[in-house]
């Protein structure tokens, strides 16, 4: 199921389906790695506020309003 | 903003007597360690992203020759969305550097390619530095160096900076490099990819001689922004557009997001080739750091910190203060047994000595401990946690966690912390910040309120000014943050590891902080008594008074002889207090103020105007305009503020 990063729960994975959003975020995201097929580990999230979002091996602190732009697809051990 | 190159004329292989190394790589990734250790440079470095924000240089000798290094903002691409993040670029790009140095940080070595591989398409000489290897072992990653030498074909030297291990070595490999002018083979993308680049090049022929027909030709796929200013041929531009449309027509996706991710996928395949993952554990720092950004215990453990740490660094100061003092009691009587007029051991006693000795009991002692303190707080990487966890807050001030750095260095001084909103997206993030930073009591403030009204009322008074001056930044971010158009950006930041701070360059960093102080601060401070000796001797304090007297007595409720003491505190505010302490004569400030006075003052001093060394930052970053009403605006506010605090005062002790 696709849904925005926002939605995953702490110590889930998913995989980039797609960014929406202005240019410049995208362009922003995709330079640090947030390109599709990627696949993401939530490492701290919260009803509210930030998210932390592991992805090759650096963590990165991404604002609610951008994590609910970042289309993923649930990955299951 | 594109220059021409100057090194790659044919005579560059005969060695040049002068050299300038550029240091490039990820923000966070060690540049600037690298720089101070070459060098013996004192930049600013920490564990968050964005530290360094100007371009900085330092020249050493190598061999008869003088090698200039420069330390440059850290960035992820050649794409740029910030300030600092454009001077990096700029000077990269300019043709300036002979040679470049990458950093890299080798546990995040996939991450550090993209960059990596686009400067390779520069085709200059460049010269990785494989940066932070001990990290990436404790994480279980083995590096080979020579592989990844290979893949990229340009030398690679592995480097711990915070040791020194590695550097002297590569020195020596990119002198060579810069000497040789080394060939650097760009690399190659994906099958469609690289036909449009063909074809590109093809049409651009060698129009443009200067700039490598390959770099040019991506940057024109890419749509890059410093290419429109070049005027190309309309039929290049149609051309190149057909091109992208087609890219992205094939792929489904926008072409930025089609060649980050081509360049990704090449990064990826030599980062697997040239590193390897050995049995890494989950360390003690790994399970504290998610009690650091726990949506609960987050918040609990940094206020308990942030508390604790205020404490400790409070009692630390007033024992210091306190111990020196007894020191420099037996001083008085030595140089009044000197056999010297009685004005001249006036001037050299009252004016001099004292000033220097005021300085140093009352200041140093609580600065040392707070900037060593700072500069561990700075090397662990909590910032950029205190970043996350306030995130949600700075929204409501028209900012995002970002923010919170700049404001947060703002406690050690108002002037990095104002250079350093450079990290943030817009002009309005950075007014704002600014304006707020400015309000945050630096170390000079933290002086003046733990060393009078913490030392002479206690430790929970001056709690109570820090507590009243947050109320007062939320207060004006709130206001500016609904006055002032625009938008709030998102938050994308890197979270670095959580680190026990390397010993050496920590202790380093407040060493070169307390010098700066010593250096900067003592001067003033005798000057400064000098002068107010010199008013005594010649009884000028009554015109002084007389005319001071309206605000600072009838209004603010002090004694008269603070109205000159704060005309002093616009150099520096620890002033203030030292100034008071040599012209009264004594260190013991309850006998010349009552505690209304003590809490009014200190919290004058903390709210009106910057110091000068502050609003000089303020007119270079924000310009004249932004500047004067940001100093105009605190002045009043401290005004009204603690001339109210003043009345209600003697109002409610009836
Ligand atoms: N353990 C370890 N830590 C390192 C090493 N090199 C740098 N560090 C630490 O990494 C952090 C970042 O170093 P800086 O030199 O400030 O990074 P920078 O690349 O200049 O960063 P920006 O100025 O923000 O772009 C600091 O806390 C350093 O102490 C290393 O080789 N080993
Ligand atoms: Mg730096």
């Amino acid at each position: 199921m696709i849904k925005p990063l926002s939605m995953l729960k702490t110590g889930e994975r998913g995989k980039i389906v797609r960014i929406e959003g202005g240019m410049m975020v995208i362009k922003r995201l995709t330079d640090l790695g947030f390109v599709p097929e990627q696949e993401v580990e939530v490492i701290r999230s919260a009803p509210r506020g930030p998210v932390a979002i592991k992805i090759k091996g650096a963590v990165y602190a991404l604002g609610r309003g951008i994590a609910d732009k970042i289309y993923v697809e649930e990955v299951h051990e | 903003m594109l220059k021409k190159s100057t090194s790659r004329s044919l005579d560059s292989h005969i060695s040049k007597k002068e050299i300038t190394i550029a240091l490039a790589g990820n923000p966070n990734a060690g540049k600037s360690v690298v720089f101070n250790q070459l060098t013996g440079g004192n930049q600013i470095i920490g564990n968050w992203p964005g530290k360094t924000v100007e371009r900085t240089e330092g020249w050493i000798r190598y061999r008869d020759r003088r090698i200039r290094i420069v330390d440059l903002p850290g960035i992820y691409s050649l794409s740029t969305y910030t300030e600092e993040e454009l001077i990096a670029r700029e000077f990269i790009i300019s043709g300036i550097p002979d040679v470049i140095i990458n950093v890299i940080d080798a546990s995040l070595l996939e991450r550090s390619l993209f960059l990596t591989l686009q400067l390779l398409e520069m085709e200059k000489p460049l010269v990785l530095a494989v940066n932070q290897l001990d990290v990436a072992e404790s994480k279980g990653l083995k590096t080979d160096i020579d592989a990844l030498s290979k893949l990229l074909s340009i030398p690679a030297v592995g480097v711990i900076a915070t040791r020194g291990t590695g550097l002297n070595k590569l020195l020596t490999v990119a002198i060579e490099s810069a000497d040789k002018q080394d060939s650097v083979a760009p690399p190659l993308y994906g099958g469609e990819i690289e036909q449009s680049i063909e074809e590109l090049e093809k049409i651009l022929d060698n129009a443009y001689p200067e700039y490598p027909v390959r770099w040019l030709a991506i940057k024109i796929i890419e749509n890059d922004e410093d290419i429109k200013r070049l005027n190309l041929p309309e039929e290049v531009l149609e051309r190149a557009d057909v091109i992208r449309r087609g890219l992205e027509e094939t792929h489904g996706e926008p072409i930025e997001v089609i060649l980050s991710s081509e360049r990704y996928a090449l990064a990826s395949r030599i980062a697997r080739t040239s590193q390897r993952y050995e049995a890494g554990k989950r360390t003690l720092l790994q399970r504290l750091d998610s009690v650091l950004l726990h949506p609960v215990f987050g918040y609990i453990s940094m206020g308990f910190f942030l508390f604790v740490a205020f404490i400790v660094l409070f009692k630390i100061g007033s024992i210091g203060s306190s111990l020196l003092e007894g020191l420099f009691s037996r001083l008085a009587p030595m140089v009044n047994s000197l056999a010297l007029p009685e004005t001249v051991k006036e001037l050299l006693w009252d004016g001099l000595l004292s000033g220097i000795i005021s300085g140093i009991t009352i200041a140093l002692p609580y600065i040392l401990p707070f900037y060593i303190f700072l500069s561990f707080l700075e090397n662990s990487g909590y910032l950029a946690r205190i970043a996350f966890l306030t995130d949600n807050i700075m929204h409501k001030l028209g900012l995002h966690g970002k923010g919170a750095i700049p404001i947060i260095m703002g406690y050690g001084c108002n002037v990095p912390a104002i250079l350093g909103t450079r990290i943030l997206e817009s002009r309005r993030e950075r007014v704002i910040a600014s304006l707020l930073a400015t309000l945050i009591p630096c170390s000079a403030r933290t002086v003046v309120i733990l060393g009078l009204v913490g030392a002479f009322m206690g430790l929970k008074w001056a709690f109570v000014i820090y507590l009243l001056d947050l109320v007062i930044v939320y207060m004006a971010g709130f206001l500016m943050n609904r006055y002032y158009p625009g938008e709030t950006p998102g938050l994308i930041m890197e979270v670095p590891d959580i680190r026990i701070p390397p010993l050496k360059p920590s202790l380093r960093q407040s060493w070169f902080r307390i010098k700066e102080f010593l250096y900067i601060a003592l001067p003033y401070i005798m000057l400064g008594s000098v002068i107010l000796e010199l008013i005594k001797i010649f009884g000028w304090f009554d015109t002084i008074n007389r005319i001071l007297s309206p605000v600072i007595v009838n209004w603010l409720g002090l004694p008269p002889i603070t109205g000159v003491v704060l005309i002093f505190g616009l150099l520096r505010k620890e002033l203030t207090l030292i100034l008071l302490s040599t012209f009264s004569g004594t260190t013991n400030f309850s006998t010349i103020l009552n505690p209304r006075q003590m809490f009014v003052f200190s919290f004058f001093v903390t709210l009106y105007v910057p110091c000068l060394a502050t609003v000089a930052a303020l007119k270079k970053e924000l310009g004249n305009i932004t500047s004067t009403l940001i100093v105009i605006g605190e002045i009043l506010i401290s005004l009204i503020l603690a001339g109210l605090l003043n009345q209600l005062w003697i109002y409610l002790a009836g």
